[in-house]
């Protein structure tokens, strides 16, 4: 919030001297800084409700999506609402993994990737020497993730830092192993002497899902430490394995986190915390807020198919954001919105 | 003396406001190490205050006490514009929004903007990207304008690299759409009920609820009752037109027979609708709301969150139908993971949801390959459940 009466005060008395030629007397306006984020409380959709989706007439042909099975449900609610508008148009589905979505891209099989983590940088030189198109990722929506243990677990919180992770490694070296972690056993985090023979048993989702990508970053923040995780197929599983577990610590969607026998943790992210290097741009949210992407192939030298350009003004509009929240995601801000389309170049008028 | 004192404080602001540009990261991190409890609840409050007595550009501070009771003065933003077009091709940068070009005959080629330049701030809030977000300008025009259309712009002028104060004046010609909303004489409806007023864009048939900007305003006092719409810049050759409904708990109890087709939407106008219908529903009728609540707790097993409902109905105002809502909470993440994420649970339990009976090896071996063609897509797999009224 400070962050926003900074960017007022700055330019403010710039523009007062300016005006005054430095001499003149103020004016008295009491500038009040604006809300922008929203709170929890509130309706997130209440500031979009202007940014309505104009249609283009005469919209058809083919949008293909494919890739992670978080963005499916909103992804099936994009495809609905958009061909009930352009009933020429068709969208087909396909959900699996980040990993496969991203492979479809590639292989040309689909237009857009749902993606719930970002495009690695080796993804990304790997497209640019392969394919004639460029590649534009935007995000859609934002997922919260939430951290579970077993009841029995005296921990209350969970200290985070984008350095250092939750398990705190001591070795920046890509070969770390669980061996060079600070917190290994319980007591480390909960502070409980009983717990100092309980190790930590991280259980998570498969290698391919965003979910376990985020994982990975938020145990262990910026290093590469490689860490012993028991995978789970699903969050059910993964939640019955925690309840069972009295050693486990498992990560899941905030919306989904309501399994009997398991505790909710909060992240406790440091008020100084530099932002994340690949912080979503346009973006200041925290970082238990995962951003769900989508990536679409572009001509070098031309723009986007028209239909896929349609169905992604769709998805950044009032629209396309009230269908991510009835799957219980976050929709983006103004803010966002705004930023996403100035990755796709296209807010450039004003 | 103004004439060389004036060139030097442009002179040491110009320097000021590139040393700052610079040193944004390390006012961002500062800001980020001071975040009161206190300011935060003061800054929403405020905004309550600032989204309330939003005055639409072109109207005189005696219009607005007029049309405090319409649709368009209540606080719902899409009342407001959604942007105020400057007339520029720009680019977002970390000193503010410079400009690419200038439209010939734009707002911003008659307030003197020209390529090269960059707006710093509007009104005094900064513009372009501040430390990782975007604030747009398009956005804080439409917040900051006054009731006569202006908003002052502090400009860096791209030849001489001086800050300069350039006031901007908007269009004071409204396209405003204006009117009076009359109901059956004597005809009450109960106070919690909702008017919306709806802008829609009527190009293709099948565009009947595509609302380009809405009001709505709580039934208070009966009718009738003024509105006013501000429309957004309109696409060539489309065609507009305006309608409107009560609703009382997402059930629609009076509406215009047909939306009211605009010749253009390039000047003022006054559309006055007439809604037709019944004060109550009828006793039998299914309230959308306390059914959209009775699905989430019976498939979800949990009461709505908050927001939870409003968010359904508001897919109901954009023209989904209440099969569409149970479709899509019966195909939510929620109650897949409910199933354990599992096909043949999932897919018996949709089928007992609606309806009532397990089904049988038949049914299910049926309902597996239903699934597997959708590519485990779930709403299309609830939508043709829903479509067949008897179970095979």
């Amino acid at each position: 919030m400070m962050h926003t009466v900074f960017r007022r005060l700055f330019p403010m008395v710039a523009w007062l001297l300016a005006a005054g030629g430095g001499l003149a007397v103020a004016p008295a306006v009491a500038q009040v800084p604006a809300v922008d984020a929203p709170s929890s409380s509130a309706n997130p959709l209440a500031d979009l409700a202007s940014m309505t989706y104009q249609p283009k007439a005469g919209t058809q042909g083919t949008i293909r999506l494919a890739g992670s099975s978080t963005l499916q449900q909103a992804a099936a609610q994009w495809a609905y609402g958009f061909v009930k508008i352009h009933p020429q148009a068709e969208c087909s589905v396909a959900s699996n993994s980040s990993e496969a979505g991203w492979q479809s891209l590639v292989d040309g099989t689909a237009d857009i990737a749902l993606m719930s983590r970002p495009v690695t940088d080796a993804e990304k030189a790997a497209w640019e020497q392969k394919s004639n198109k460029r590649l534009v990722v935007v995000v859609a929506a934002f997922d919260r993730l939430v951290w579970i243990v077993h009841p029995a677990n005296p921990v209350t919180e969970l200290p985070w830092s984008p350095e250092t992770g939750i398990l705190r490694p001591t070795s920046k070296d890509n070969a770390a192993t669980t061996e060079a972690l600070a917190a290994t056993h319980w007591d480390r985090l909960n502070g409980s002497a009983e717990w100092k023979d309980v190790p930590i048993r991280v259980h998570g989702r498969g290698l391919g899902s965003g979910t376990r990508w985020h994982m990975d970053r938020l145990l262990t923040g910026a290093t590469s430490c490689q860490l012993a995780i028991a995978e789970h197929k699903t969050e059910a599983e993964l939640a019955e394995a925690i309840a069972a577990d009295r050693g486990g610590l498992g990560l899941v969607g905030d919306e989904h986190a309501h399994w009997p026998g398991v505790k909710r943790l909060p992240l406790v992210i440091p008020a100084n915390a530099a932002p994340l290097a690949d912080a979503v741009v346009g973006s200041d949210r925290t970082p238990d807020c995962r951003p769900l992407f989508l990536a679409v192939a572009v001509p070098k030298e031309g723009s986007m198919l028209p239909q896929v350009r349609e169905f992604m003004e769709y998805v950044l509009s009032y629209s396309g954001q009230l269908d991510v929240a009835k799957d219980a995601l976050l929709p983006l801000t103004r803010g966002e919105i705004h930023a996403q389309k100035e990755l796709l170049g296209w807010s450039m008028a004003r | 003396m103004w004439a060389t004192c004036v060139p030097r404080v442009s002179a040491v602001l110009s320097r000021f406001v590139n040393r700052f540009s610079r040193m944004n990261w390390i006012i961002s991190t500062i800001m980020k190490c001071l975040q009161f409890a206190a300011f935060r609840s003061m800054a929403s409050l405020s905004s309550v205050v600032l989204a309330g007595l939003f005055l639409a550009p072109g109207m005189s501070a005696a219009q607005d006490a007029r049309v405090r009771d319409t649709v368009a003065a209540s606080a719902v933003p899409s009342a407001r514009p959604a942007t105020l077009p400057l007339g520029i091709m720009a680019q977002n940068t970390a000193a503010g929004v410079e400009v690419v070009s200038v439209n010939p005959g734009s707002v911003a080629q008659a307030s003197g903007l020209q390529t090269g330049d960059t707006i710093v701030n509007v009104a005094g809030y900064q513009v372009g990207m501040v430390g990782d977000r975007l604030y747009d300008v398009g956005d804080e025009l439409a917040r900051r304008v006054d009731s006569a259309g202006r908003v002052p712009l502090l400009v860096r002028n791209g030849r001489t690299g001086g800050l300069v104060s350039m006031p901007v004046q908007f269009g004071t010609a409204s396209r405003a759409i204006n009117g009076v909303l009359n109901a059956p004489q004597g005809l009450q409806v109960p106070p919690t009920s909702v008017i919306t007023v709806r802008l829609l864009d009527v190009t293709e048939p099948q565009w009947r609820d595509v609302a380009l900007t809405q009001g709505q305003l709580p039934v208070a006092r009966g009718f009738p009752v003024s509105y006013r719409l501000d429309p957004p810049a309109p696409t060539p050759a489309h065609r507009y037109a305006v309608d409107a409904r009560v609703e009382d708990a997402g059930h629609v109890l009076l509406q215009t027979t047909s939306p009211v087709t605009l010749a253009s939407l390039d000047r003022e106008q006054r559309i006055d609708l007439t809604l037709a219908g019944q004060a109550a529903p009828a006793p039998t009728a299914v309230v959308p709301s306390a059914q959209i609540q009775q699905w989430i707790q019976t498939y979800l097993g949990r009461p709505p969150r908050p927001y939870e409902t409003e968010v359904w109905l508001a897919d109901l105002q954009q023209g989904k139908s209440l099969a569409d809502v149970q479709a899509g909470i019966l195909s939510s993440s929620e109650y897949f993971e409910r199933q354990r994420s599992n096909r043949d649970l999932y897919v018996t339990d949709v089928f007992r949801q609606l309806y009532g009976v397990p089904p049988t090896p038949a049914q299910l071996a049926d309902l597996q390959a239903r699934y597997d063609r959708t590519q485990g897509v779930r709403l299309p797999f609830v939508q043709q459940l829903q479509q067949q009224q008897q179970p095979r």
